[in-house]
């Protein structure tokens, strides 16, 4: 269970106070299948990585179950990401100098797994993109990209999947096997919470989140 | 392993400024190595001398015999058996390596064949390697003897030609006592074999001391010392003062003795050949210290701002390793092992550079010696040390570096 309370987060910038977070409260149950909506640069981005334990928040409270996130040291953030979160990064955030294999590869490595091979094939098909495995991103297109950086996200294996805007640079019919693979892993029991400006895709998920100017309206 | 072959990876990544830092280290290296090298190689060229003479250093000349004296062959003669008689002198005598042919000690040559310690008479082969030298000489350093008479109790004819050896232990085959008769009738006669550990001083100590000359004593394994009644072969007589007088007043004695069969000398001794070399040595390494500190200021400053600049343009790379799960503790070992590997291999290169700067500042024969002792001994241990030093700097600044900031600033690249 994610509990966020009076979570807000200023960007300062050379003087300038970007309020991007202003009072955040949230609950989101485990297994839930959660979308976030908004206009640009209201928000979405910096609250999911607040989620995902990516950034801290300026102020407020962030409650994983028992444990109160906003209160952990980097080590502790750290196990916690590990142990729970994958994300899915705007800009898919893939090492340029491995392949396509290698990237999806090393959420296995980070959780020693052996036998990562059939693993990281498996979620290579489930993307469609296994025919691409030894390419490496910068040679790829921007929804090859955001396959490959689902499929990394996948392969960890977490209670938690965070993903921002995960469609956003597919067509719609791969959008829609995405969801299709999203779909099936909360069906799993695992929690789904995603970006998206897309309302198709919204309406696909459980609940929808709002978001305005750094605040959750209903 | 797999964090090993990640910071391999990094290192590929930006191979040139790797480079950059290899070279830096190993430039800052190399002037430590060298500075150390000189400073310490001073010592045990001093050591090495001071201990391989009876009389230590301090209790040690070189004469320089004038010309006229030189080719006073009578005079020189009896200059030595007088001078040696004196209260005041222990041992005085001239003592020169020399390359010779004996038909009669052709078994001797045999043993010695390959292990001559002079170079350059050996390549000229068939020569029997001796250390000719005067009864005075015999005292300069320890003499010790497995088996056979002390010099001190030879007995010498005016025939001048017969001639006691004393052999290195490699001649374990010849017995003591052992006689070999030239057909012009000269004879050799074995007085005795040395100790195993026996060794000399380098006879090239004669032309001035230098630290240079890393070991000042020769092994004589398969030394043969001839003791005999002879004149002079070279200018240089070695003279050392007997306990309870200082080397002057030895040399005030020479001098006595010396105005009493025209000879005249110049004297020089070596604890002033030493203090002579020191200046030198002090003054090189008075610049070398100055050079150094420029050098490892600006190398490490260097090799920080790298560090740090390498860091963050690889920001997004630890950005994503965090985020797929890896620890900070196992980032930050990938960086350790980076950090080694630099530091290893500007070690493995300054390692032979180092050797070669050695082999070109010290004129030794046995480079295992100077490697085992000098290098082993002293530098390479610093230089190890001055690398984990700057694996620690570089360590502790990219892991504050990159503490600083959170995944998605480093994913984003947003930390400049
Ligand atoms: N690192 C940053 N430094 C300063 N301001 C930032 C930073 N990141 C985001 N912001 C600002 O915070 C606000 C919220 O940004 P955020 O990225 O969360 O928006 P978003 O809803 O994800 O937008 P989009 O749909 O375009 O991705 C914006 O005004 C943005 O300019
Ligand atoms: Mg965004």
């Amino acid at each position: 269970m994610i509990i966020l309370k009076d979570i807000t987060k200023d960007y300062t910038n050379k003087e300038q106070v970007t309020h991007a977070l202003r009072g955040i409260n949230v609950t989101i149950q485990d297994g839930e299948f959660v979308a976030i909506v908004g206009t640009s640069g209201s928000g979405k981005s910096t609250l999911l990585n607040i989620i995902g334990a990516m950034d801290y928040a300026t102020s407020g409270k962030y409650m994983f179950h028992d444990r109160e996130i906003t209160a952990c040291d980097l080590k502790e953030l750290h196990e916690f990401r590990k142990e729970n979160i994958s994300f899915v990064f705007q800009n898919f955030a893939l090492m340029d100098k491995y392949t396509v294999y290698e990237n999806v590869e090393m959420p296995l490595i980070a959780r020693h797994i052996k036998h990562r091979k059939s693993i990281v094939m498996d979620y290579l098909e489930k993307m469609g993109i296994a025919d691409l495995k030894n390419k490496i991103p910068s040679h790829l297109s921007g929804g090859q990209q955001q396959r490959c950086a689902i499929a990394r996200a996948l392969a960890a294996d977490t209670p938690v999947l965070l993903a921002d805007e995960p469609t956003g640079a597919l067509d719609q019919n791969t959008g829609n096997e995405i969801m299709k693979c999203f779909e099936e892993i909360n069906k799993n029991g695992k929690t789904v919470i995603l970006i998206t400006h897309d309302i198709n895709i919204a309406n696909r998920c459980k609940r929808v989140i709002h978001i305005e100017d750094g605040k959750i309206i209903d | 392993m797999r964090i090993l072959r990640f910071a391999f990876d990094m290192i590929a990544m930006q191979f040139k400024k790797f480079l950059l830092t290899v070279v830096l280290m190993v430039i800052s290296l190399l002037l430590i190595m060298f500075s150390v090298m000189i400073y310490k190689g001073k010592q045990y060229s001093y050591i090495s001398c001071d201990d391989i003479l009876s009389k230590g250093i301090e209790g040690t000349a070189i004469l320089r015999l004038d010309e006229d004296s030189f080719l006073n062959v009578k005079g020189v003669k009896a200059f030595f058996k007088e001078a040696y008689e004196r209260k005041e002198i222990y041992s005085v005598g001239n003592m020169v390596e020399y390359g010779c042919y004996y038909e009669s000690l052709e078994e001797l040559y045999e043993i010695q064949k390959g292990h001559t310690q002079d170079y350059e008479l050996a390549l000229q082969g068939g020569l029997l390697e001796i250390n000719c030298m005067n009864l005075g000489a015999a005292f300069l350093c320890d003499l010790k003897l497995e088996e056979g008479i002390s010099p001190k109790k030879l007995e010498f004819d005016e025939s001048e030609k017969m001639f006691y050896l004393y052999i290195g232990a490699a001649y374990d085959s010849v017995e003591v006592g052992s006689e070999f008769i030239e057909k012009n009738g000269t004879k050799f006669i074995v007085a005795g074999r040395m100790e195993e550990q026996q060794r000399w001083v380098d006879s090239n100590v004669e032309n001035g001391y230098n630290s240079e000359r890393l070991d000042c004593s020769v092994d004589c394994s398969y030394g043969i010392f001839m003791v005999g009644n002879y004149d002079v072969y070279s200018g240089g007589l070695w003279i050392s003062a007997e306990d309870g007088y200082t080397i002057e007043q030895a040399i005030d004695a020479a001098k006595e003795v010396g105005d009493k069969y025209d000879i005249s000398f110049s004297y020089e001794t070596l604890a002033n050949m030493y203090e002579q070399d020191e200046e030198d040595v002090d003054l090189l390494l008075s610049y070398l210290a100055k050079l150094l500190g420029i050098v490892i200021a600006a190398s490490l400053l260097m090799i920080i701002t790298t560090q740090i600049v390498t860091m963050l343009e690889n920001a997004k790379a630890y950005g994503v390793m965090y985020v797929v799960g890896f620890s900070p503790k196992e980032v930050n070992k990938m960086l350790l092992w980076k950090h080694i590997i630099t530091a290893v291999s500007s070690l493995v290169l300054t390692a032979p550079l180092c050797v070669l700067v050695a082999k070109y500042r010290f004129s030794t024969d046995d480079m295992s010696y100077m490697i085992k002792t000098l290098l082993i001994h002293y530098v390479f241990p610093i230089a190890i040390t001055v690398e984990i030093v700057i694996v620690v700097i570089m360590q502790m600044i990219t892991v504050t570096v990159l503490r600083r900031f959170t995944p998605v600033k480093l994913i984003q690249n947003k930390v400049v």
